[in-house]
């Protein structure tokens, strides 16, 4: 079953032999744990099967999986995921490149910062929902409080510099307006701002939790595969007279590029099964704004509806869905590296 | 030291009884014909009081049965998945199990009918608020657990902030909209908390209240919703215009009813519409400020203007598994658990703040003077409430057919339009109820 | 108040500064992320020395109370025992979960074959799959020997006999279930790290007659140490963090933190100093680590010269 044949130009001495010896532990340990759960979900997709309903099984063919297409909420939670995902894999990867970029350099202080990096992923998801929506909160919230400080300043500072008109600014005042600036962005931090009644900063903050967990996590991935890097070629181009921007483009991003590409896949993934901070934020509100396709399947097979069968079939086409991108993402950005 | 509460509780009991309880004195068989057995009994939150009074109580009844009893603590937000995992794979691991009482269709095959059990230790049902029955039978006709924990929908207020807005106690949705109208002119303050946000249908606990009160239903006769119609129209209309018109906080959308008591404990709400434990916190020096602890009222849910008073009440009922393998001895300790005299004890001993609680069942404690003198008449207010009061459809379909509600009506408090919404909420409830089968 | 907290540690840190403009923007970059990273934390900490009134308030300065801590290692709650669990689970799934991925991860990244894409892609997919579709199967799998057999093919009497070998509540149980996701992603990860490693130290030694197991233990391991070191604690945390197998398989005598820190949202709402309390305990343990294994995690940047 296996031919084959060495990455690239290399030539790396190895056999059949090896290769089994390497891969069969993984594999079979996963075979051991995965494939009766993988395949018993897989056959319920195709079964009427609700909890509360006992000895009513029955296979039903596609019947789950066509019900699903035309099933509103479903449809629904698929886009919020995919929004979800999007803020949470973009911030939490260029903000984890950011910060790995500026602690490169070795200092005292960068030596500090790195060993703080990994706190906050050791905050529990759960705990990360429930943690921000209490500092969201209008009255006990910590950020409205900070965002409230800042904006004043700022207010303060454009006002005091003639810049900008900002009406609804009152130093001392209760009342505090929209920033006018920026109406388009929808920025309103203020301390009458109520995040999770809004979907998109709802959304948004939901994202943030797991940004704030993953971005420093990323960044210290980041810092390791730098360390494995031998550290002569940046001194060698900086030498050579290249500007930081060129060495970032040209020599660090290559290189990171696979950290890079397979941090990104295993972050689209993570975020696509978040679950917790939906429980423990939002509640899948307003609305259903934040109602994502996790925590839908949940909802159908335990919460509320114990449509076992329907959720497998939910279940099964991210599956697909996932697997067909995985493959794709696989083939096509990491073989032209 | 909790050992010692209890040794002190049995030893006061001894002197006012003058003699030491038997097993019969607590309805249990003697002889101890399940001496030996292990009893698993599924449920959460053995924290709350009420609950860890139980459990020390619990040696009593091994004492006299020879039955021990292990109480699983299981997290509330994943309280049902466990029940569920355990009923589905049918292990037989544990022997009770209490449940939320919307939850109760959905379990109906897993449990074991107690009719005959009941009917045969004369155990006195009509010592039960209907409505927690009409929860214990799962909307069926047959009996499938008794009352083990259970509230009434009370209203909350401030004694204080009442008077001096020269403000009536409100019997009727109508007259709380208009003090918090008044309370809100005359003070910073919120005048009442309410809680609109997507979570567990909490937000449906005073809408269902107000729609019930004025003749409305969610569904007719044939489950086929009616919430939309003329009635249900009026009401939610009114019921989002507490937010629309500043009558409650901002934020109220995204609060669910334990941050809406919050806003009392804190000193920042004048009103609040709840459930009747909740005087455990809002009467407590750790949650609640001074100023609220002194002025702290209760009154029955209130009713609508020219309809009825019709109450809400919820309830926790404890069965036992149809898959148990000890269902005698499990019966042995549900007689126990729900006992009159444990009923009535349990509410009046206050000897150890933590184990203090509110929490009663039965009309023979809820009735009692002696009960009522330790709360200001809360259990008395509680019975009145759930003399007249329903409970939310008892159908399996239930569950998701509060998920569609309570978004609907979080998106009109959030500004959505009223009669849209709910028209496409009937319209997806509709689905839901054919898909099940019903028409 | 909080910025001024976390400044003052990192300022002493900070070698003979020069007043130059890239210097003090780094340096207040470097601070941002340092409160960026702590405030949710300092609010934590802060709220778990909190009585349940003052949790509400945004007071900096309150009376510091540790009965929130002294509530959770009481006998309804166990933390101490939790974190015991905790931490057996985690460790002996970190300690498989290692050398097989490493391994498998060199493979995947060294070797093409055909299929091979496909494999990796096989690897990862059981973390496609929402876990609450598995939970059912999984609870089948442990909860007795051919758990996953229906009841009706075998005697009742026979199955009976077979539950005294239930799984359910092990360590085992929870250990096999943190591998089926802690595997895929440490392959995944640590065959980033083998990626860009370049290839050419490791052809040297292949041309020298080295074998396999001996390039990847004296080139190919101690280069891509500072991302073992990460992908571990990324896999030992994520197996920290785990919670709905963990209850639903383990949650009585197995007891895990996560569930711990769930019990204190119960019926009558969140206790938040308690709640607090157990997040910091989760955290101790975590921050413990990053400090002893601080040098594998910075001194990466000069390992680099291992040649």
């Amino acid at each position: 079953m296996v031919a084959l044949a060495p990455p690239g130009e290399e030539t790396l001495i190895h056999s059949r032999r090896t290769l089994f010896w390497l891969l069969t532990p993984a594999v079979a340990l996963l075979l051991l744990t995965t494939t009766y759960p993988l395949v018993y979900a897989l056959a319920n997709s195709f079964r009427y099967w609700v909890l509360s309903r006992p000895g009513q099984e029955r296979w039903v063919g596609f019947e789950n999986y066509t019900r699903a297409f035309g099933d509103s909420d479903f449809l629904n939670s698929l886009l919020v995921s995919v929004n979800y995902t999007a803020l949470a894999v973009v911030f939490a990867v260029s903000l984890g490149l950011g910060i790995a970029l500026l602690l490169q350099k070795a200092s005292r202080l960068h030596t500090f910062v790195k060993v703080l990096l990994i706190f906050p992923f050791a905050v529990s998801p759960a705990l990360k929902g429930f943690s921000f929506r209490f500092m969201l909160d209008s009255h006990s919230g910590v950020f409205d409080a900070i965002a409230d400080v800042i904006v004043r300043s700022v207010g303060w500072v454009l006002t005091l510099g003639g810049l900008v008109h900002y009406p609804a600014f009152q130093i001392g005042g209760l009342e505090a307006g929209r920033l006018t600036l920026l109406p388009a962005l929808k920025f309103p931090v203020t301390a009458d701002t109520i995040w999770l009644a809004d979907g998109f900063w709802a959304l948004f903050w939901m994202a943030m939790s797991e940004v704030w967990g993953w971005a420093p996590l990323f960044a210290l991935m980041f810092l390791g595969a730098l360390g494995s890097i031998d550290t002569d070629i940046f001194n060698a181009a900086r030498i050579d007279g290249a500007t930081s921007g060129r060495i970032f483009w040209h020599i660090t991003l290559p290189l990171l590029r696979p950290v890079i590409l397979i941090v990104t896949l295993l972050k689209i993934i993570s975020s696509l099964r978040m679950f917790d901070q939906v429980v423990t934020m939002t509640g899948g509100g307003p609305g259903r704004a934040t109602e994502t396709i996790n925590h839908l399947i949940y909802q159908v097979g335990f919460g509320r509806g114990l449509d076992m069968g329907y959720a497998s079939a939910m279940a099964y086409i991210l599956v697909v869905a996932l697997s067909l991108f995985a493959f794709l993402y696989v083939r096509v950005l990491f073989r032209r590296a | 030291m909790k050992r010692f509460w209890s040794l002190l509780l049995v030893l006061a009991l001894s002197i006012a009884g003058a003699q030491t309880p038997t097993a019969a004195d607590y309805n249990l068989q003697e002889g101890k014909p399940y001496d030996g057995t292990e009893l698993n009994f599924l449920i959460c939150c053995t924290a709350v009081a009420q609950f860890a009074a139980l459990i020390e109580r619990t040696q009593e009844f091994t004492e006299l049965t020879g039955i021990t009893v292990n109480w699983s603590n299981t997290p509330y937000e994943s309280y049902k998945d466990e029940i569920l995992v355990e009923a589905s794979a049918g292990t037989g691991s544990y022997d009770l199990v209490a449940w939320v009482d919307a939850w109760g269709p959905q379990l109906e095959p897993f449990l074991l009918p107690i009719d005959d059990r009941a009917a045969a230790d004369g155990v006195d049902l009509s010592d039960y608020p209907e409505v927690y029955l009409d929860a214990a039978r799962l909307g069926t006709d047959t009996l499938y657990g008794l009352p083990l924990r259970g509230h009434a929908f009370m209203l909350w207020y401030r004694q204080d902030l009442l008077e001096e807005a020269g403000l009536e106690v409100p019997t009727t949705w109508q007259e709380v909209a208009a003090a918090a109208q008044t309370i809100r002119e005359q003070t910073d303050m919120e005048g009442v908390s309410l809680y609109y946000n997507v979570g567990t249908g909490q937000n449906l606990f005073p809408w269902l209240s107000m729609l019930w009160g004025a003749g409305g239903d969610v569904f007719d006769e044939n489950n086929r919703p009616i919430f939309n119609n003329e009635t249900g129209l009026e009401v939610t209309e009114f019921y989002a215009n507490f937010i629309r018109e500043g009558l409650t906080a901002p934020d109220a959308v995204t609060k669910g009813e334990q941050e809406g008591w919050q806003a009392v404990a804190q000193g920042r709400a004048a009103m609040f519409p709840g459930w009747s434990w909740i005087y455990e916190s809002l009467a407590n020096p750790e949650f609640s400020e001074p100023e609220v602890i002194d002025n702290l009222g209760f009154v029955a849910a209130p009713g609508w203007e020219g309809g009825e008073r019709t109450s809400y009440g919820y309830i926790w009922p404890v069965g036992i598994f149809s898959g148990s393998r000890n269902q005698d001895a499990a019966w042995e300790y549900l007689k126990f658990l729900t006992n009159d005299q444990v009923n009535l004890e349990l509410v009046l001993d206050k000897s150890v703040p933590e184990l203090s609680t509110v929490v009663a069942t039965r009309y023979s404690a809820l009735r009692s003077p002696e009960v009522n003198e330790t709360t200001g008449g809360l259990q008395e207010a509680m019975a009145d409430s759930l003399e007249q009061a329903r409970t939310e459809p008892l159908v399996p379909e239930w569950l998701e057919v509060q998920s569609v509600l309570e978004v609907a009506i979080n998106e009109i408090a959030n500004g959505a339009d009223v009669k849209g919404t709910l028209d496409t909420a009937a319209a997806d409830v509709e689905e839901i109820m054919s898909r099940a089968g019903y028409y | 108040m909080t910025v001024t907290r976390a400044r003052t540690p990192a300022m002493t840190g900070r070698p003979r500064p020069r007043l130059r403009w890239g210097n003090l923007m780094d340096t207040f970059a470097s601070l941002l992320v340092v409160v960026f990273v702590l405030l949710p934390i300092f609010w934590l900490t802060l709220t778990a020395f909190k009585g349940q009134r003052d949790a509400f308030s945004l007071r900096l300065f309150f009376e510091p109370t540790l009965a929130n801590f002294r509530t959770i290692f009481s006998d309804t709650y166990r933390a101490g025992d939790m974190l015991v669990d905790s931490l057996v689970v985690s460790s002996i799934t970190i300690l498989i979960t290692l050398p097989v991925a490493i391994v498998a991860a060199y493979a995947f990244s060294r070797f093409r074959f055909r299929g091979s894409d496909l494999l990796l892609v096989w690897v990862l997919a059981t973390q496609f799959l929402p876990p609450v579709v598995v939970l059912l199967p999984f609870y089948n799998l442990f909860r007795r020997p051919f758990g996953w057999l229906p009841e009706s093919w075998l005697d009742v009497s026979f199955f009976d006999n077979l539950s005294r070998f239930t799984l359910l509540d092990t360590y085992a149980a929870l250990i096999i279930l943190n591998l089926s996701f802690t595997l895929p992603y440490a392959i995944w990860l640590l065959k980033g790290f083998v990626d860009a490693l370049p290839g050419e130290l490791e052809e040297a030694a292949y041309v020298d007659g080295s074998t396999t197991f001996g390039v990847l233990r004296h080139i190919t391991f101690p280069l891509i140490l500072p991302g073992i070191i990460v992908s571990a604690a990324f896999a030992f945390i994520s197996t920290w963090n785990e919670f709905i197998f963990a209850l639903v398989v383990g949650g009585q005598r197995v007891t895990t933190v996560q569930v711990g820190l769930n019990l204190m949202n119960s019926a009558t709402g969140v206790i938040w100093g308690q709640m607090s309390a157990v997040g910091v305990l989760i955290m101790v343990p975590l921050i413990a680590l990053s400090f002893l294994i601080r040098r594998h995690f910075v001194s990466g940047i000069t390992s680099g010269a291992v040649k």
